[in-house]
């Protein structure tokens, strides 16, 4: 899986792409748990290019939002999620504790 | 002689005219014709045969084409008689026969004395003379008498005495002194006439000279009582008698001489064959070849060259050299000298006299004033391994016999040559394999690598001439080797200790080179700048370095002290090492291997336990409810899963129902999904509203979810007896409803709330549906929906309403079974990504 990772002023942004599964969401979890290790913890993870994600990667987003939230104002919000991943993580129940954003240019400056 | 002679006589002594001349040899010759048609040509071209023809003639007489001739003839032959011709005759043809009987029989004999007593029989016999002796002379020139027939007591008395008694007698003088060049009469025998005794009347004979080739071999005499002195005839007879037995003595000395020879060879060769096969040793074999086939030609000089490189002839055994020509080792075949040549044309090659040829020999050759030598190729079936050669300082001394049998000696040298070559190479083999073998045995069973490497630096040092072995591992993220065991004499503490004392992390020249090679090397210390040190633990100039490499991967390095004595054996000595690296090597990475594979099987059988738990705490059956037809399907695409389904018998009869998703797979999931589990049950049995016990299993899964796990869950509570149906939706796939009349819809797509664990207090809507007799409810979970083909498609809630609505007839057992089979069909080769969990429930026709 490409996961591209921007650091910005004051937010990074994770591009993940592709299937988001159980092979797939260990490497999406290295990275964010990286970012947060390296004291990162305003994250936008742009969903853009994800065509699917299953339980294993909503974990990896829970986790990581999870710890970033140790931080005051630490967060970690979605962008651009397609219509299919929307109603997975509506389904779960994520669109109630994710902040989700329609671009990244919205997400991050929303922090 | 024949009858041409007697008639020519005949027609003087009766002067014939030249037509009654012609006449009666017109008459001869046609009776002559007449005889050859009764068949007995091999008489009639005799003059004697007429005599014994008579009665023949008298036959003659009778037939009408020869009866006007028969007279003429008949005066022939009676004149033959009266004239006493016909004896005179008889006795040539005699002895012609004797002669011809004599040859024949000498032809058939290749034994010397038989050859001489035949002659001596059929001569007295065939001419009737009784009598007859024969000198032979000897090497030493001096006669000797060699057989004989009819002696007088006088000659034969005390042994012979009177035929060796010297000083030679008239006969001897004479074939001494040349003048006995042909058959003569002795009228006056010396030994017979000074002989005491008997002589039978005996007093002279004919000495007949046995000659071969011009060359003197010896005295034949013969006589008889009756015997007057020998006629011309007779005597020309006796010599020819006398030339023939000096053929058969020829011939018989000469096969004498050649199977003595081949005699002589073939002891030789048995002999040599017989040392140079006992010895196993390729030196000493090569030297052996070379003395003994000097000893054997009565050679001055003798060598032997060895094939050692490409096109190189190498002098590898000399005798008779001299030694400055020695000095210096590795003298090479000469191109163009008579060694290089037999090797070169892969034939013998002989020099009668090499200092006469055009190049007068080469250095060597000269200064060793060889002339004659022999040079033959030494071969090994078709292929030329060397050349024998041998010199003499006389010309001509090597005979193309010599040649002859100097190739069978190298016919034997190259067989013993291979022999002690193949077991040089075979025991060499043989102790390289001990040698492992021994490695192999002891370190088999070792279990741990401490166990390998101590008995490793125990056994290579024994095997590899070294008394210290050791061992430094490599440490891959340091990029240095560790020093970590040293064995060997045990008394030596201080190499202990220096060897503890040496840095955590050796690099430098020696051990790039073993990252490098990654092969056995010996290195000295001024080629090792840097590790100073460690030639200082083992006290040594020189080590032998080994690298233990498995797989490649390198685990670490061996370090040996070989003895200066190895020096010797440098190849045979990194061979060995080479192999004992290996399986060092091996040996460990295989105990490394051994214990990921022990852990492996032991991780593997925790799983094999949680998945037998995890089946456990499934329903093994659907519960029997009137009117209603369940079956739940379960297919973990791992040996754990998160996923699981229940059924819980309620108080009041109703049937609670729970599909169930945990998030992310494997054991964390196993375990979650228990306890999961287990609080979902207890809340649907605590409370009947399944909205309720909802959020009571979401506020105790949720209390304790540091891990970030959630679990989807769609629960609900069936009243069998009518049908109806609550059902609460936490963030699972929406079930499907499909009725009788194929029609379907989803329950709680829209109405759901979040999967359990994520948030706290929540209130999740609780909706409610009644299903219709011939109504089927399919509970799945994403492993359905999500499975996905080669071209990533996924198979969708579409499909699976379509699958379910085309086998709605099915009983609920194979219902489930068609959407398990249908969604592998859909994913075609595509392995199970996701676990399947399905529980059906058919509301079944009244």
């Amino acid at each position: 899986m490409d996961i591209s990772v921007r650091e910005m002023k004051r937010v990074v942004l994770v591009g993940p792409s592709g299937r988001i599964d159980h092979q797939s969401a260990p490497e999406l979890q290295k990275v964010l748990d990286e970012q947060i290790a390296g004291g990162h913890f305003k994250i936008v993870v742009d969903m853009s290019n994800v065509t699917y994600i299953s339980s294993a990667g909503l974990r990896v987003l829970l986790a990581a939002r999870k710890g970033v939230k140790r931080w005051n104002r630490g967060d970690l919000r979605l962008a651009g999620v397609q219509p299919f991943v929307r109603e997975t993580l509506e389904l779960v129940g994520f669109t109630r504790i994710f902040e989700i954003y329609d671009d990244t240019v919205d997400a991050v400056g929303s922090f | 002689m024949d009858y041409r002679d007697a008639f020519a006589k005949y027609v003087e002594s009766q002067e014939l005219s030249p037509q009654e001349a012609a006449d009666t040899w017109d008459a001869i010759l046609a009776f002559e014709r007449w005889l050859a048609a009764t068949g007995q040509p091999a008489v009639l071209s005799r003059t004697a045969a007429l005599k014994y023809r008579a009665d023949l003639v008298a036959q003659a007489a009778d037939r009408e084409d020869l009866r006007q001739r028969v007279a003429p003839v008949q005066r022939f032959v009676s004149w033959l008689d009266r004239t006493g011709q016909a004896e005179v005759e008889e006795r040539t043809v005699q002895a012609l026969d004797a002669l011809k009987e004599i040859t024949t029989a000498l032809n058939q004999t290749a034994d010397l004395q038989e050859a001489i007593e035949t002659t001596l029989r059929a001569v007295t016999s065939l001419l009737g003379l009784g009598t007859g002796w024969v000198f032979l002379l000897n090497e030493a020139d001096a006669f000797i008498p060699v057989a004989d027939i009819g002696l007088p007591p006088a000659l034969s008395a005390d042994d012979r005495r009177e035929l060796r008694r010297e000083p030679e007698c008239e006969c001897q003088w004479q074939l001494r002194t040349g003048r006995l060049k042909r058959a003569v009469n002795i009228v006056q025998c010396s030994r017979l006439e000074e002989a005491n005794g008997d002589t039978a009347g005996l007093r002279y004979h004919a000495s007949i000279p046995i000659r071969a080739r011009k060359r003197t071999l010896g005295i034949l005499n013969v006589t008889g009582s009756s015997q007057e002195v020998f006629s011309g005839a007779d005597l020309q007879v006796l010599g020819a008698v006398g030339d023939a037995l000096g053929m058969a003595i020829e011939r018989a000395r000469l096969i004498d001489y050649a199977r003595s020879r081949r005699l002589r060879e073939q002891e030789t060769l048995l002999r040599l064959s017989r040392e140079l096969l006992s010895s196993l040793d390729p030196r000493h074999v090569t030297q052996l070849v070379v003395e003994e086939a000097a000893r054997i030609f009565d050679a001055d000089a003798a060598t032997l060259a060895l094939l050692t490189g490409e096109d190189m002839m190498t002098i590898v055994a000399t005798v008779g050299w001299q030694q400055e020509w020695l000095e210096g080792g590795g003298y090479r075949a000469l191109p163009g000298g008579l060694t290089h040549r037999a090797y070169v044309g892969g034939e013998t090659i002989i020099e009668a006299d090499m200092l006469a040829s055009p190049s007068g020999g080469s250095d060597l050759v000269r200064a060793h004033g060889w002339r004659a030598g022999v040079a033959v190729p030494v071969a090994i079936r078709d292929t030329v391994i060397g050349v024998l050669t041998v010199y003499a300082t006389t010309a001509d001394h090597f005979s193309d016999d010599d040649s002859r049998l100097l190739g069978l000696i190298a016919a034997q040298a190259a067989l013993a040559i291979h022999n002690a070559r193949e077991y040089e190479e075979k025991a060499q083999e043989a102790w390289h394999r001990n040698a492992l073998l021994q490695v192999a045995e002891n370190i088999r069973d070792l279990s741990t690598m401490q166990d390998i490497l101590e008995t490793v630096g125990h056994l290579a040092p024994m095997f590899l001439g070294a008394t210290s072995c050791g061992f430094f591992l490599w440490n891959g993220p340091a990029a240095a080797f560790v020093p970590h065991l040293i064995v060997g004499d045990a008394d030596d503490a201080q190499c202990r200790e220096r060897f503890a004392a040496l840095p955590a992390a050796q690099t430098g020249v020696l051990f790039d080179r073993v990252l490098a090679v990654r092969q056995p090397f010996l290195v000295t210390q001024p080629e090792a700048p840097g590790s100073a040190d460690v030639f200082d633990v083992f006290s040594a100039k020189r080590l032998l370095v080994v690298p233990l490499v498995a797989r490649s991967l390198l685990v670490g390095v061996m370090i040996l002290d070989p003895s200066s004595e190895t020096e010797r054996y440098t190849t045979r000595l990194l061979d060995i090492a080479s192999g004992m690296g290996t399986q060092t090597a091996v040996a460990i990475e295989n105990e490394r291997l051994r214990r990921a594979e022990m852990e492996a099987e032991r991780l593997a059988q925790e799983l094999e336990l949680a998945h037998n738990i995890q089946r456990s705490f499934l329903p093994d059956q659907a519960p029997t409810l009137a009117g209603w037809d369940i079956a739940p399907r379960w297919e973990p695409a791992r040996i754990v899963t998160g996923d699981f389904y229940d059924f819980v018998m309620q108080p009041d009869g109703g049937l609670g129902v729970v599909i169930a998703d945990v998030s992310d797979k494997g054991a964390p999931a196993a375990i979650f999904m228990a306890v999961s589990r287990s609080l979902l049950r207890a809340s649907s049995l605590a409370y009947s509203d399944v909205a309720e016990a909802i959020d009571h299993a979401n506020a105790l899964i949720a209390a304790d979810a540091e891990s970030s796990m959630f679990v989807t869950a769609f629960l609900l509570n069936l009243d069998g007896r009518v049908g109806h149906i609550d059902f609460v939706n936490a963030g699972h796939n929406p079930p499907l409803l499909v009725r009788a009349d194929g029609t379907h819809e989803w329950l709680g797509r829209e109405a759901h709330g979040p999967a359990l664990g994520i948030v706290l207090d929540y209130r999740w809507p609780q909706r409610s549906v009644d299903l219709a007799p011939g109504d089927t409810l399919v509970l799945y979970t994403d492993g359905v929906t999500e499975a996905i083909n080669g071209d990533d498609e996924a198979f969708g809630e579409e499909r699976l309403a379509q699958v379910v609505a085309q086998g709605r007839d099915l009983s609920a057992e194979s219902l489930a079974s068609h959407i398990v089979d249908a969604v592998a069909e859909f994913a075609g080769g595509h392995p199970q990504f996701d676990d399947i969990t399905l529980v059906v429930l058919k509301r079944l026709g009244e």
